[in-house]
């Protein structure tokens, strides 16, 4: 990377007399891409985006200042300005409004989309970036898909798969609608908003910055009050749902293609994975089985060499003993004499099991 | 009479604000790129047990404070985004202010599970890993009993494990962690209350991580992936300050897959059935009753948290049959907690004397 900072200050210079910002940030954005360092681009590309959306606000907000205007011209410009923008927004061609800044989140999610198994994004994006939907368009743009294999199963699939994406695009075209409605009640928001200011006497807004973060404020709280209810539960949760049934399907097709090439499919590796997890919670168990039995092996161990500690110890005094008694005197197992001490000890009746530490009786 | 307006933009002076923001974001830009490896996870640390993608950490301290044995304190992180935001710099470390008050602390990193874990469980989570990493800890050190701190997703795990082994758990702290799924504010329910989950999880597999953010940052769209980054151009002044914003952004998008299992589970059983709530939530053969939990318990939560809504932590108090129960709000957000300057002053020192009087 040489002298990009450089060329953007030349940039800004040479074309900040005539505008627009947004362009001078693009051609940059362009030169930048080239020279930069490849692994801090993603956090560039949203930096740059939204800098996109800032100039661009900057762009609107110069052309439709009411600030010159005299007596109470500036609501009349102002209520002219929003309703444009509530126009452009029902213009599906027109990107003027929706680019400023609600196009995000949906592009947000075909950027995710993009990233999951299942289906080609690529594909997803053609099909879902149109701005209108057109049942017949997309019938035709999806039987040009070339057949694969000549059985009647893989025909059906096929269908199943145009079906399904169909289901898709009207989720996402329900979605989408549901969307511009929100971006209208920002708007709404944000002008009675500024209405508000006047009334309260409040400063008038002098930068783009102030501008742009009361935006970001109204928009956040009708996107928060509008997602909370079950409109846009439902809506979201038929949109992923359609999604992931046109994934599964096209998974399906994958894996049977996959199979037709005498590959390992994925269902063969999810049939292997299932059962290696079956067989690795088995093997936990025995582990710790073991364990358990070796823990009751060395206190087993323990206790045994205990005992035979003290029967040899008893053994010796006993022979000790037995020089200094009588003769014909019943001579007493080295046992039962351990059981005798150790009830002389606990004062309690001998019992003949051993019992272990920690084990249930 | 002066007539009011509510904005007033000059051309000129909206030229210059624009040419002054395009001047200062180029600079940042330049900082940025210059930059170089961002560190992750500060504190000296040692493998001691790790199985599968699992590795089991202990932190060493600065310092011996003094030659008293500590309980010692095992952090169970969530399954979501990684655990090193508990050890993020030198200036922003939970784990350094633990530490730094005596806690002998231990943390569970659960690495990033691939299609060969896809058919992980919550039994195998936290009646499995959990389970052993506690033992591994309690022969490590021969102790009957260790302290849990559980974070977020990783807080309803401690509080299910809890539950069902408390025999190896001497005190319990929850930090920002959901109890009740189906408080009127958790945006999270609802998103995902009409989603297919079985179809999901079987289209899928494991879920990519990518899918989790993008559900994260839609609770906030406006200000997480577009106020931020305008923001970013006055945020970053010098190295130190761009240092700092690229290792949070390098946090909020380094999120793992999530086991297929396990997420399908985790959703049906906590946000569409409310299991703590509602009753008969069963991990594995294990059956999870809160009031089953008699032991102290210190509730964190966080008051302006948007991703588990105050209320949804402070339900814990009904729940369990702890008579030593408290609770200590944050005034801050879901991350803040970890990494403000004001958490740092306060919550590890809140939480070290808490169980220092308890041990």
């Amino acid at each position: 990377m040489s002298n990009w900072t450089d060329q953007w200050f030349e940039s800004w210079r040479d074309l900040l007399s005539h505008q627009p910002w947004q362009s001078t940030l693009e051609d940059w954005w362009r030169q930048f891409s080239r020279q930069g360092d490849s692994s801090s681009l993603p956090v560039f590309e949203k930096i740059a985006a939204q800098s996109h959306s800032f100039f661009q606000l900057g762009e609107e907000l110069a052309k439709l200042d009411p600030g010159n205007s005299t007596g109470k011209d500036w609501q009349a410009n102002m209520d002219r300005m929003f309703n444009e923008l509530k126009q452009a927004l029902d213009t599906p061609s027109s990107n003027q409004a929706r680019n400023l800044f609600w196009q995000m989140p949906l592009a947000n999610w075909q950027s995710m989309v993009s990233s999951m198994p299942g289906f080609s994004s690529d594909q997803l994006a053609a099909v879902g970036g149109q701005p209108a939907f057109d049942p017949q368009a997309k019938w035709e743009q999806l039987l040009s898909i070339p057949g694969l294999g000549y059985t009647r199963e893989s025909q059906a699939g096929i269908q199943k798969l145009n079906r399904l994406t169909l289901d898709y695009l009207k989720t996402q075209q329900s979605y989408n609608n549901f969307f511009v409605e929100m971006s209208k009640e920002s708007l709404d928001s944000m002008r009675e908003r500024l209405k508000a200011r006047v009334e309260d006497g409040a400063e008038p807004l002098k930068t783009v910055r102030e501008f742009y973060d009361l935006w970001v404020d109204c928009s956040e709280a009708v996107y928060q009050a509008r997602t909370m209810t079950d409109e846009y539960a439902r809506l979201h949760g038929d949109r992923v749902n359609a999604l992931m049934a046109l994934k599964q399907q096209a998974a399906m097709m994958m894996d049977d293609w996959v199979d037709m090439m005498n590959m390992p499919t994925r269902r063969e590796m999810d049939t292997i994975n299932l059962r290696s997890q079956a067989a690795r919670r088995t093997s936990k168990e025995l582990e710790q089985r073991v364990e358990m039995l070796k823990r009751r092996e060395a206190d087993l161990t323990r206790q045994v060499t205990e005992l035979c500690g003290r029967i040899e110890r008893l053994s010796s005094g006993r022979s000790q003993t037995a020089v200094k008694k009588a003769p014909g005197r019943k001579k007493t197992s080295p046992k039962k004499a351990i059981r005798k001490q150790g009830a002389a000890e606990t004062g309690k009746k001998p019992v003949n099991k051993i019992k272990l530490r920690g084990e249930k009786r | 009479m002066v007539t009011r307006i509510p904005f007033q933009l000059h051309p000129d002076k909206v030229s210059r604000e624009m040419a002054d923001f395009a001047r200062k974001l180029g600079a940042g830009l330049s900082r940025l790129s210059g930059l170089g490896d961002l560190e992750t996870g500060v504190t000296e640390r040692d493998a001691v047990y790790g199985e599968d993608k699992l590795v089991l950490y202990r932190y060493k301290a600065a310092e011996q404070l003094d030659n008293l044995p500590r309980v010692p304190l095992l952090i169970v992180y969530a399954l979501v985004n990684r655990p090193y935001m508990t050890d993020l710099q030198e200036n922003r470390s939970m784990i350094r202010g633990l530490l730094d008050a005596g806690m002998d602390v231990y943390l569970i990193d659960w690495g990033y599970p691939d299609r060969a874990d896809r058919f992980l469980t919550l039994d195998d989570y936290i009646n499995g890993y959990i389970d052993r990493c506690v033992d591994a800890i309690r022969k490590l050190l021969g102790r009957e009993k260790i302290n849990l701190l559980g974070i977020c997703q990783g807080g309803t795990f401690s509080l299910c494990y809890t539950a069902t082994h408390q025999e190896k758990i001497k005190n319990l702290v929850t930090m920002v962690t959901p109890v009740d799924f189906r408080t009127a504010d958790n945006m999270l329910t609802k998103s995902v209350e009409h989603v297919d989950i079985d179809l999901l999880v079987d289209t899928l597999g494991n879920v990519p991580g990518e899918l989790l953010n993008w559900t994260f940052l839609n609770l906030k769209p406006f200000q997480l992936m577009g106020q931020k980054y305008v923001d970013m151009v006055d945020i970053i002044k010098d190295e130190k300050s761009a240092r700092n914003f690229m290792q949070m952004e390098k946090w909020i998008f380094d999120s793992p897959d999530q086991a297929g299992e396990a997420f399908r589970q985790f959703v049906r059983e906590f946000f569409h059935k409310n299991g703590l709530i509602a009753g008969g939530l069963r991990i594995g053969d294990r059956s999870i009753e809160l009031g089953e939990i008699d032991i102290p318990l210190l509730n964190v939560y966080a008051t302006q948290d948007h991703l588990v809504p105050p209320d949804s932590s402070r339900a814990l108090k009904d729940l369990v049959g702890s008579a030593d129960y408290q609770e200590l709000p944050f005034d801050g957000g879901h991350i803040g907690i970890y990494v403000s300057g004001k958490s740092q002053k306060t919550i590890p020192p809140a939480i070290g004397g808490w169980l220092s009087e308890r041990d």
